[in-house]
């Protein structure tokens, strides 16, 4: 034997295996059919609230970036794939927003995750996070919307041939065929008074980036009148909810928050939890809407 | 035999007759199958198994009407010369063999299309472009004999684009009957190429295809002991070999990428100069076609002599004063000069097509795409960029060289057994994922959890073997080549580490999966490409064949 090399068999044989050992630790859990993927992270103080992650349309936890495991230094944090999505079961049931807040009920409560919850929603997840909120109001405390669908952005896309899409049929195995379902429920939901209510609005609907293309330029111009109305809905449904804040930024695009400005949104998740818990340990004092911009020198108030 | 085309079709009867019968076997299996499983569900369910059948059957109808026998006096394989005495003219001894491939390929097809595929997937295009490469398929074997192993590049090409075709924007602006009729005009023309060269074959003529090929590569040998004649003498003997070495193989990749480029590349990515994604796929072409290259033109390399049949070392070099260590460190050398200048003309490419007339905007989305995931920071792309291009050049010379070991050992068996995926991966195996109406890709997404585990371990395995391997294999061989070699090694591996470790980071978005082990299983396939122990099995087995 080559001495030489049997000195780096060793080390790599020794490599080898440890790299093969090495796994991500997932939670499985039972969500009354469907056995969903949870990464649970963090500990949380007696009473104190977790933050749960419900990602955007067909995303997998994944989707959610540093983020979880950034609020996990401060907060229990459980961010999950719905049934159908990244790695968990197909759904068992219709894939409309009260099905989806009802398998996430149940799947918290199988992996011993009790109220209060912190739901924090990306785009349609934002809208399954609200109905959850609706149809459990006392166990959330708070909500942050990450640039969340809107019924009424959707409703106006729509009007104004903006909607690729045309109606189809809610199915098992498509959350987007559902979504006359979910917007809806959405439509009809209520935020449970007296908690924090954060709204980030995304500037850019498309992915936008300093890299010369036409048809970025093309996209630009064409949908300058939706950007403008997503703005509008956004600012008339947080002007709805009272204490309710809407924080803009302009660095960021709809999908690629979580990895364009993490800490924004961790930022705006670790003020919800704040006033989250000041509301369980004393009066409730809600500070006043207000408008925040984000981007281009930071946050300030408006 | 009543008749001399009855008596020629009775011969490849006769001298075929075991593959035949398997050819039938898997049609009557297929109409079997059809009764057993008559519902579309169970038939889509077996799709799979059908596509495989065929693709055998396919394989066999291209062994059987390749129609080609080595002729010992040139030293070639190509049109039996044996069949020149019959008392037949040269256009139904070429017409046959045609006629025969293409009735059979299509009998195999229909067998397919009508037991396995589903209605609404059957085509007519299948057929039609099956047929036209049998007809190419026999032309190049019989018309370009002296390009030898080098021909199932050519035909691998061929079939490719065929496949692709339909998907050219300016194919797809013409009318099918256009389109059918060109095919057609193809198959025509390429029979009449290869008639005439059989014909020219047959007469002893001294123009062909295949004699033309014979005399540019004898002119170049002649121009080469020309000016070894009136050039210096050289530095070494390794210098020497060196010289040697490239003159006779270390050109062949840097021409074949230069000239894919030319004639290939270069007017596609001037046709597809408005189509965005069509310009990224060529990106991906250029940047993958050294090494496709490199895998055909690396089973030539490996061998003794790279333009000779023969597994034996030419007396030549069996008698040069250098060790067999020295014959390897030679050749490696060449390989990654030859590495070296086939990236300098993909470059020089690049160079001229971004800024003239490429499209740039679906490589703005992905550049974009990174851009955002990487927090707005343009400087991993560019890392990645570099890493990519460092593991292309690391990946083309191992091509180049990973397969010395069985060349230089002299085991026809072994060499055409390791040959056989070259055929089996471009021809069926590439078109099996793309076309298949359950995609294997599909599969391999939506399962990860399941062959994912299993395939670290043996990734993991792998690595185990090589390096214990490694340590045998290297054993004999003196510790200064150990020294030089290693370095080389750990600086390839180190790159190909770290651009694994961010695909890792990367893929895991778009393949939902254990982070861990995605990004541990590039690492391990990463420390695997860079060779070693087949390197150090080398010296030993060229010593074996050298003093046969």
């Amino acid at each position: 034997m080559n001495r030489l090399l049997m000195g780096l068999a060793i080390i790599f044989t020794i490599a080898a295996v440890i790299l093969a050992m090495q796994t991500e630790m997932f939670s499985w859990v039972d969500a009354g059919g469907p056995t969903l993927r949870m990464s649970i992270a963090g500990s949380a103080g007696e009473g104190s609230p977790t933050v749960i992650f419900d990602s955007g349309g067909a995303a997998s936890l994944e989707s959610w970036g540093e983020v979880p495991s950034m609020v996990s230094r401060y907060a229990r944090t459980v961010a999950y794939d719905r049934a159908g999505n990244g790695l968990s079961d197909a759904a068992t049931t219709l894939r409309d927003a009260r099905h989806i807040a009802a398998e996430l009920r149940t799947a918290l409560k199988n992996a011993n995750v009790s109220p209060p919850y912190i739901l924090v929603g990306h785009s349609i997840g934002g809208m399954y996070v609200r109905v959850f909120a609706d149809m459990h109001p006392d166990e959330v405390a708070g909500l942050v919307l990450v640039d969340p669908t809107q019924e009424e952005t959707q409703a106006w896309a729509k009007e104004h041939g903006y909607a690729q899409r045309g109606p189809r049929k809610c199915s098992l195995d498509d959350e987007v065929s559902c979504d006359a379902e979910t917007l809806a429920q959405a439509g009809e939901s209520r935020v449970p008074p007296n908690i924090p209510v954060f709204l980030i609005h995304v500037m850019y609907p498309w992915l936008r980036h300093p890299f010369p293309s036409k048809a970025l330029d093309e996209m630009e111009k064409t949908q300058a009148p939706r950007v403008e109305a997503r703005l509008k809905f956004h600012k008339e449904w947080v002007d709805q909810i009272p204490g309710a804040r809407l924080i803009i930024t302009e660095k960021s695009s709809h999908s690629g928050i979580n990895f364009e400005e993490p800490e924004l949104v961790v930022r705006t998740i670790m003020d919800a939890l704040e006033l989250a818990k000041e509301k369980q340990q004393g009066p409730v004092i809600i500070r006043p809407a207000k408008i925040q911009l984000a981007g281009r020198g930071g946050r300030h108030g408006k | 035999m009543r008749s001399p085309v009855g008596m020629l079709a009775w011969d490849i009867w006769l001298r075929n007759r075991t593959s035949i019968k398997v050819v039938i076997g898997i049609l009557l299996f297929a109409c079997a199958f059809n009764v057993v499983l008559p519902d579309r569900d169970s038939r889509a369910d077996a799709g799979m198994l059908g596509f495989f059948l065929t693709v055998v059957a396919m394989l066999l109808l291209l062994a059987i009407f390749g129609y080609t026998e080595f002729n010992p006096q040139r030293g070639t394989t190509g049109f039996p010369h044996r069949l020149f005495v019959l008392p037949v003219t040269t256009f139904k001894l070429v017409a046959l063999p045609t006629i025969l491939g293409v009735i059979s390929l299509e009998v195999v097809v229909l067998a397919w299309t009508s037991f396995v595929l589903r209605p609404e997937d059957r085509s007519i295009w299948l057929a039609i472009q099956l047929a036209v490469f049998m007809v190419l398929y026999q032309t190049i074997l019989w018309t370009l004999p002296g390009l030898k192993s080098l021909r199932l590049l050519v035909i691998g090409l061929v079939g490719f684009f065929l496949i692709i075709l339909r998907a050219f924007p300016f194919v797809r602006r013409l009318p099918d009957i256009t389109v059918m009729g060109l095919l057609g005009g193809v198959a025509l023309v390429a029979f009449l190429v290869s008639w005439t060269s059989v014909a020219r074959q047959r007469s002893g003529a001294s123009w062909s295809l295949s004699s033309l090929n014979r005399f540019s590569l004898d002119r170049l040998r002649v121009r080469a002991s020309d000016r070894t004649l009136s050039r210096a003498p050289f530095r070494s003997q390794h210098a020497a070999q060196f010289w040697l070495e490239w003159r006779r193989s270390g050109s062949v990749l840097p021409s074949l990428t230069g000239a894919m480029l030319l004639l290939v590349i270069g007017p596609l990515s001037w046709f597809l100069r408005d189509d965005g994604p069509g310009s990224l796929r060529i990106l991906l072409a250029v940047w993958a076609m050294p090494m496709i290259l490199a895998l055909a033109v690396g089973k030539a390399f490996s061998k003794p002599d790279f333009w000779s049949k023969e597994l034996s070392v030419p007396e030549f070099i069996v008698v040069r004063p250098l060790a067999s260590a020295d014959i390897i460190v030679i050749k490696s050398l060449v390989a990654a000069v030859s590495t070296a200048v086939s990236w300098l003309f993909v470059f020089a490419f690049v160079a001229l097509w971004f800024p003239l007339w490429a499209n740039l905007d679906s490589l703005a989305i992905v550049r974009g795409t990174l851009w955002m995931i990487h927090g707005h920071s343009v400087y991993p792309q560019y890392v990645m960029t570099v890493l990519l291009v460092i593991a292309g050049m690391l990946l083309t010379w191992r091509f180049m060289i990973g397969g010395l070991w069985l060349g230089l050992a002299g085991n026809p068996r072994v060499f055409a057994f390791s040959a056989a995926p070259y055929v089996i991966l471009p021809l069926f195996v590439l078109p099996a994922v793309l076309i298949t109406e359950r995609p294997i890709l599909d599969w391999i997404v939506e399962n990860t959890h399941r062959w994912l585990p299993v395939v670290v371990w043996i990734a993991a395995g792998g690595v185990v073997i090589k390096f214990w391997l490694a340590a045998f294999s290297w054993r004999r061989i003196e510790p200064h080549y150990v020294r030089r070699y290693l370095p080389v090694w750990l600086s390839g591996a180190a790159c190909l580490g770290v651009l694994a470790f961010m695909l890792g980071d990367l893929l895991s978005l778009f393949l939902p999966e254990d982070t861990y082990r995605l990004r541990n299983l590039l690492i391990l396939v990463g420390l695997q490409i860079v060779p070693v122990a087949r390197l150090g099995l080398a010296p030993a087995f060229l010593d074996r064949n050298r003093h046969r």
